[in-house]
């Protein structure tokens, strides 16, 4: 898990942003790194490694820019030879890509564009409900579209593989601290399979799971696009978006059934690379992506009353408000908030990188 | 709006009490500077809104009336926040450069050019990297204390950190606030 939130800094960026801008958030990066903790398990403690081998990328600069990450994410990579370390930063730049695409956390132009695009395939990208999702048929049609983006994300896998393994490689844009925008080379079966498990992943922090099935199944999926616009009705919308499902250390329960989901998708992958996955994939959407019908308020979700409780203890009307406990107040006059909020960033920051840490944690 | 009212304010404040100062150097004064810097926000298009960085610095040169040239040196330390929140030792700057002093010394506006070199091993490129390095100080006040001791106030400069110009560039383009204590040997 790298690092800790940076929650002052966010706090700083909409202190100081136009008043215009206060709906808006740059998410993930301030926050615990769910998608890569998961991610990163799978392949070092399950040893779900992707089918098939790159060709690693002439020069240096990749290798380096690998042994960056995994010392900024704290894993000791050791262990690891350079095509391993590829592979493994393919498939993290990969899983952050939806959230980012390759710009900045804190780029807040791209976050208004991004965070808040009502699109139906945007939502279901994001395993959300869209604004189309409504009344009792809402969950199963917004479920059918998050099944559908995981289809399509796998396909990008699937043609990724049929590339001739010197042609598997691709280019993508990727943020990093101080230099802005840069273009790497990246695996791209892996990269691409890192976008379907973001997908997937999703589905664990933004829909209510059963119990009676291990959490291999969707009860309700949640809704971020309409509470943020304000038309919102949980009887025909369903429950709003959770912040507190958002952070994977709120139930190690639900992480490791997410850690279960990541491995078998990840297992897919030579089915993948041979072009004859329909059927796995199909069989794995019964797995992991079907829903338990007939679930509501009135029944209590299917006796899924303690993930909607905890769904439930920090909703987000909007993205800002998942982060902020500015959201809701009137901003500061001025940007005075922002250098007394730097101040206490700066005294909660770590001390320098020559710390070195170690993953996986027990 | 309001922070343009108060550095009028403090211009004049500063001017007056500058210009009761007796103008008694007609030699060479060697001022010895000490600063603190911070810069929180970035302008540029597809970066982060976040430029933060702060450091601390030094200048020293010989000054005659209201002209000085000064070597300066710095540390720049920058604030990472894209995957986790550190600190890391950004870079050490060292230039040199010239300044001018008006409004009975109670102004001044300083330019500064010269090597930045970087201070860590970044993404891409390792610790040791030499680039450019330019400081801009459209502004600045200055409050005597004493007859040798000043509190200045450069409230925006325009600095520009580029320890990596080749391949993929290291720019930070930094519009600090300053404040140093200058103490005239």
């Amino acid at each position: 898990m790298i690092g800790h939130p940076f929650g002052g800094l966010l706090v700083m960026a909409v202190a100081l942003s136009p008043a215009s801008a206060l709906a808006y958030s740059t998410a993930s990066a301030f926050r615990e790194g769910c998608h890569e903790t998961i991610v990163s398990g799978a392949l070092l403690k399950h040893d779900a490694w992707p089918a098939g081998t790159p060709e690693l990328p002439e020069g240096q600069r990749v290798r380096d820019l690998a042994e960056y990450l995994l010392d900024t994410y704290g894993i000791d990579g050791r262990s690891l030879d350079d095509t391993r370390r590829f592979v493994w930063m393919s498939l993290i730049v990969g899983v952050r890509d939806p959230d980012g695409e390759g710009y900045s956390v804190a780029d807040l132009e791209h976050a208004r564009a991004h965070r808040l695009d009502p699109r139906d395939e945007t939502q279901h990208a994001h395993a959300l409900r869209a604004s189309v999702d409504d009344g009792p048929e809402g969950d199963a049609n917004a479920l059918e579209g998050v099944r559908q983006a995981l289809r399509a994300e796998l396909q990008a896998v699937a043609r990724a593989y049929a590339h001739a393994p010197r042609e598997q490689n691709e280019s993508v844009f990727i943020y990093l601290d101080f230099y802005g925008r840069v273009s790497i080379p990246v695996w791209g079966p892996a990269f691409r399979l890192g976008r379907a498990l973001h997908v997937l992943q999703d589905s664990f922090s933004h829909c209510i799971r059963s119990d009676e099935y291990e959490l291999r199944r969707v009860v309700a999926v949640l809704n971020l696009v309409d509470p943020t616009f304000g038309d919102y009705d949980e009887t025909r919308d369903g429950l709003p978006h959770s912040r507190s499902l958002d952070d994977c250390s709120q139930s190690e329960e639900l992480q490791r059934a997410a850690m279960a989901a990541t491995v078998d998708l990840l297992s897919l992958s030579a089915a993948l690379r041979r072009g004859q996955a329909s059927e796995e994939i199909s069989s794995f959407f019964g797995r992991w992506l079907q829903l338990q019908p007939s679930c509501s308020r009135t029944n209590g979700f299917c006796g899924n009353e303690r993930w909607v409780e905890l769904a439930t203890q920090d909703t987000a009307a909007n993205p800002v408000s998942c982060q902020l406990t500015l959201a809701g107040r009137r901003r500061p006059p001025n940007g005075l908030w922002g250098w007394l909020l730097l101040a206490a960033a700066m005294a909660r920051a770590p001390k320098f990188r020559a710390r070195r840490r170690t993953w996986p944690r027990e | 709006m309001q922070h343009a009212a108060l550095a009028i304010l403090l211009s004049l404040w500063s001017a007056e009490t500058a210009c009761a100062m007796p103008n008694s150097e007609s030699g060479i004064a060697w001022p010895v500077q000490g600063e603190l810097h911070l810069s929180v926000l970035s302008d540029l298009a597809d970066r982060s809104a976040l430029a933060g960085s702060f450091g601390y610095a030094a200048r020293f040169g010989p000054r005659w009336a209201n002209w000085g040239i000064f070597a300066h040196v710095e540390h720049d330390l920058w604030l990472a926040t894209e995957f986790e929140s550190d600190v890391v030792a950004g870079a050490v700057n060292l230039a040199i450069g010239g300044e001018h002093l008006y409004y009975g010394r109670g102004v001044r506006t300083s330019l500064a050019l010269g090597a930045s070199i970087l201070a860590y091993d970044a993404a891409l490129d390792k610790a040791g990297n030499v680039g450019l390095f330019v400081d801009f100080r459209p502004v600045g006040l200055r409050f005597p204390l004493t007859h040798a001791l000043s509190l200045g106030l450069d409230p925006l400069t325009l600095t520009i950190v580029a320890p990596v110009l080749t391949g993929v560039a290291l720019v930070q383009v930094e519009y600090r606030t300053a404040v140093y204590l200058e103490v005239s040997l």
